[in-house]
């Protein structure tokens, strides 16, 4: 079992990718959290090493034009192309939904819209020990 | 909180967002393991699954974490349907209840159901005419039934998924009589609708546990189609 980068640390990062989204879309554009919670990468079942956890983010994004949405993910999707991600998924013009990751660190990012004008941005970390170093296992 | 047992392994039933007044509610129930010791993994996959239809477009959402019932706690007793058989009265009962509180239009009623959870749904159904619009079988061992037609509700309304790499496919290797539980409501025969998952993660078998618990991973596919369910939307 390998070290990883600490839950804290997890955080800042998909923080941070959020925010670089935001700082790419009018100013008007307002955050709405959604999720913040770390979730376990266990379960009852799972043999697997227990006490990872990954720490996940989702925004609303509220006060933009639906009708501009589509331009929008257009700009994120070439800004995530120019600095480091890979498209894992553009499922436009089926459904509005762009997903990345960050071909460094494993970090992954979404932005999804909705036929009811609902526009989101969810940033997921992979499974990390909370301390940064694996768990005594029992 | 809506109840909550210490006794044995511990029961609880546990709502984000508020049932009575909901467009769209969820009911999970969750598989082997489930007791009240672990169930903050269980609202955890709750809070995603609300947060998942709301992306998908429901205007308002609740989900129940319902350990309602004494789960198998371990892979050989998950063969065993009594524990199924066990938890038809209640959770029939707590989805005739949901209806009797909701306030105004009636809302759109999900029960979903992972693992031996799902095993639990399918006996209702079958036994007790479950009183749902849909119902999901997240990575089933089977649900009592061989055709979903044989749940009491339109095929349509059954909506089932199982990850490529998901170890659950092994005890469906066998077919009927020794397919414990039935067949993979998922599989090519059992008619209703297969939504897509991510294939988890693999091994040198084919097949992994963490493939089993990933479903409600952030993007993963069928968390979102799980959302889209919930909000009577169509799944990918």
């Amino acid at each position: 079992m390998r070290n990883t980068i600490t839950q804290q640390e997890a955080a800042r990062r998909v923080e941070e990718n959020i925010h670089a989204v935001v700082a790419l879309l009018p100013k008007e554009a307002r955050l709405e959290q959604r999720l913040s919670t770390p979730q376990n990468c266990d379960d009852p079942t799972d043999n697997g090493p227990r006490g990872r956890v990954t720490e996940s983010h989702s925004y609303q994004i509220h006060d933009l034009p639906p009708a501009d949405y589509n331009a929008y993910f257009d700009t994120i999707k070439q800004w995530w192309e120019t600095h480091n991600f890979q498209i894992l998924e553009d499922s436009r013009p089926k459904d509005m939904y762009l997903w990345a990751e960050n071909k460094n660190d494993s970090f992954r990012i979404s932005l999804k819209a909705n036929d009811v004008g609902g526009f989101y941005v969810i940033s997921t970390s992979p499974c990390v020990w909370p301390e940064g170093t694996p768990a005594p296992q029992n | 909180m809506l109840g909550i047992d210490s006794s044995g392994n511990g029961r609880a039933i546990v709502a984000i967002g508020n049932p009575d007044t909901a467009a769209n509610v969820a009911t999970f129930v969750p598989g082997t393991g489930a007791r009240l010791g672990t169930c903050g993994t269980d609202i955890g996959r709750s809070d995603s699954m609300v947060d998942a239809a709301k992306q998908a477009g429901s205007p308002s959402t609740a989900s129940i974490t319902w350990i309602g019932y004494d789960a198998p706690q371990d892979l050989v007793a998950a063969a065993d349907e009594d524990y199924a058989q066990n938890a038809r009265q209640d959770l029939d009962r707590f989805q005739d209840g949901l209806r009797a509180t909701h306030q105004g239009t009636p809302s759109h009623n999900t029960v979903i159901g992972h693992s031996y959870g799902s095993t639990v749904i399918g006996h209702t159904a079958r036994d007790m005419n479950i009183n749902a619009d849909d119902v999901v079988f997240v990575g089933s061992p089977g649900t009592g039934v061989s055709r979903a037609e044989d749940l009491g509700l339109p095929p349509e309304n059954v909506h089932s998924t199982v990850a490529k790499h998901d170890v659950i496919q092994v005890t469906n290797v066998f077919k009927e009589p020794f397919d414990v539980h039935g067949p993979d409501p998922a599989g090519p025969m059992f008619g209703g609708n297969v939504f897509t998952s991510d294939p988890g993660t693999s091994s040198w078998t084919g097949y992994s546990t963490e493939a089993h618990s990933q479903y409600w991973d952030q993007e993963n596919k069928a968390l979102n189609n799980m959302g889209n369910i919930i909000a009577g939307k169509p799944t990918t």
